[in-house]
């Protein structure tokens, strides 16, 4: 009776108060975060996101159907000539490719001997589970895509992911029957890499956005670096991929008098735009 | 022919949970094959930002709070950045005087437009504040300005939805006389 006198009854309890509203509501959110940045308490927060997805998927699913086509049906009658040109390129760069893949089985089989030696995990010998990209993101700050296989096909957090022989990112969530895939161009993405081939100097590959090729981070000024080499993964600690995948190629070296590392930018070998068919490396990262 | 039976209590509140529902299904599906130059709509933001104009700024934090959670659920960045983000903006939207919102074509555009691009702009600040530096970088400013556009765009009609939704007034009205 006594807070009734102190306080109208029109203003009610705390949370209709507008800045208590504001501070609780604003507390429980930055709570939340927290929470999410835990260890364990991650793990509640990513079984929430995975029942959230699982509900919405079948729906999901159903509508895609419907918007896909359509969808498709509009890009493709916009760039039905440039489409051609584009498939006629394809099929002389594939008749190429057969001719060099010849060579490179060799290659491939040398450097798996050398990684066993070392005890590094390669990627070739990783069995794999094919998977379909069903979507790409809606979201503008993250670069991701999201495939038709999850927990039930025995997809896990942090497994990579290739397509044609390059890498296209690591499994970032999982739900029952859906993945979502961290893509190598997202912003957030960092993975370690090696030069020339993988026998060069080692770098960090930093995503700069979809359209944007890598930036590699960390070369030395003194380190010889050409335009169109090939870069691939190298297994660093608490890296989040296997050794060997091949990323892309220099596409641009730049130093300038006095830095303390080249400015290096690579172009993906994976056409992360066009996404169709992948394949989940059945690889986990070790453990801290 | 009596009079019209009256729509039960229980499914009108349904309309809020169910629009919710069909606007995250549209952003994972329509919103990942829209894009305009890398940008894609926001219609959660844009939902979110209608539901909140001019129902005080309690209601305003609180729809924020409700839908920066959903808005969370689907996406990878760190759980509860869309919350915290909402909650603010929502709060400030809250306190655009409901009264004369309707008076003119263009006030729940420009409104929805300006609060979607704030959005996104406070997204990418707060995302920094807690490790997440990335998340500023130069496209930011197109971000912000294309989805403030399909914000406006998309906002008379959600407009009208989220009036559906609210199934009656002060169902869920958190702030009685304080709006």
């Amino acid at each position: 009776m006594r807070q009734a006198q102190r306080r109208p009854a029109s203003q009610g309890p705390l949370l209709v108060r507008p800045r208590s509203a504001l501070a609780l509501l604003a507390l429980a959110a930055v709570t939340l975060v927290t929470l999410g940045f835990g260890r364990a308490t991650g793990r509640y927060v990513a079984s929430v996101k995975s029942v959230a997805r699982d509900v919405v998927a079948p729906v999901d699913a159903a509508v895609r159907a419907v918007v896909r086509p359509a969808a498709n049906f509009v890009q493709g009658a916009a760039s039905y000539s440039s489409l051609r040109v584009e498939n006629a390129k394809l099929r002389a760069e594939v008749a190429r490719l057969k001719v060099t893949e010849a060579g490179a089985a060799a290659t491939r089989a040398q450097l798996a001997q050398l990684s066993r030696l070392e005890h590094l995990s390669f990627a070739g010998n990783l069995p794999k589970i094919p998977a379909d990209v069903v979507a790409g993101t809606s979201s503008n700050f993250e670069v991701t895509v999201q495939l038709d296989k999850g927990g039930r096909a025995g997809v896990k957090v942090g497994m990579p992911v290739v397509a044609g022989g390059g890498l296209v990112g690591h499994v970032v969530a999982v739900a029952l029957d859906r993945s979502t895939v961290q893509l190598v161009t997202d912003p957030a993405s960092a993975l370690g890499v090696r030069l020339g081939g993988g026998t060069g100097s080692m770098g960090l590959a930093v995503g700069q956005g979809a359209s944007s090729p890598l930036r590699v981070q960390y070369v030395p000024p003194q380190q010889r670096v050409q335009v169109g080499e090939a870069v691939v993964t190298t297994q660093v600690q608490g890296g989040t991929v296997p050794s060997g995948i091949p990323v892309g190629a220099v596409s641009k070296v730049t130093l300038r008098p006095g830095a303390l590392q080249q400015q290096i930018t690579v172009r993906p070998y994976v056409n992360l735009g066009n996404l169709a068919f992948v394949s989940i490396l059945r690889w986990v990262p070790p453990g801290p | 022919m009596g009079p019209p039976r009256p729509v039960s209590p229980w499914l009108t509140r349904l309309r809020l949970p169910l629009v919710v529902f069909s606007v995250v299904v549209l952003q994972r599906t329509l919103g990942s094959e829209v894009v305009v130059d890398g940008v894609h709509p926001d219609l959660l933001t844009a939902l979110f930002v209608v539901l909140a104009m001019g129902r005080g700024p309690s209601n305003g934090a609180a729809a924020g709070f409700g839908m920066g959670l959903v808005a969370d659920l689907f996406t990878d960045t760190p759980f509860g950045l869309w919350a915290l983000t909402d909650v603010i903006v929502g709060y400030l939207v809250g306190m655009v005087p409901g009264e004369g919102l309707e008076q003119s074509w263009w006030r729940v555009p420009v409104a929805a437009g300006l609060a979607g691009s704030a959005a996104v702009l406070l997204y990418a600040v707060v995302g920094a504040l807690f490790g997440q530096a990335w998340m500023i970088d130069e496209r930011l400013w197109k971000v912000a300005l294309v989805v403030a556009v399909f914000n406006a765009a998309s906002a008379p009609l959600l407009w009208r939805i989220a009036s559906w939704a609210r199934a009656s007034e002060g169902d869920w009205d958190l702030a009685g006389s304080w709006r």
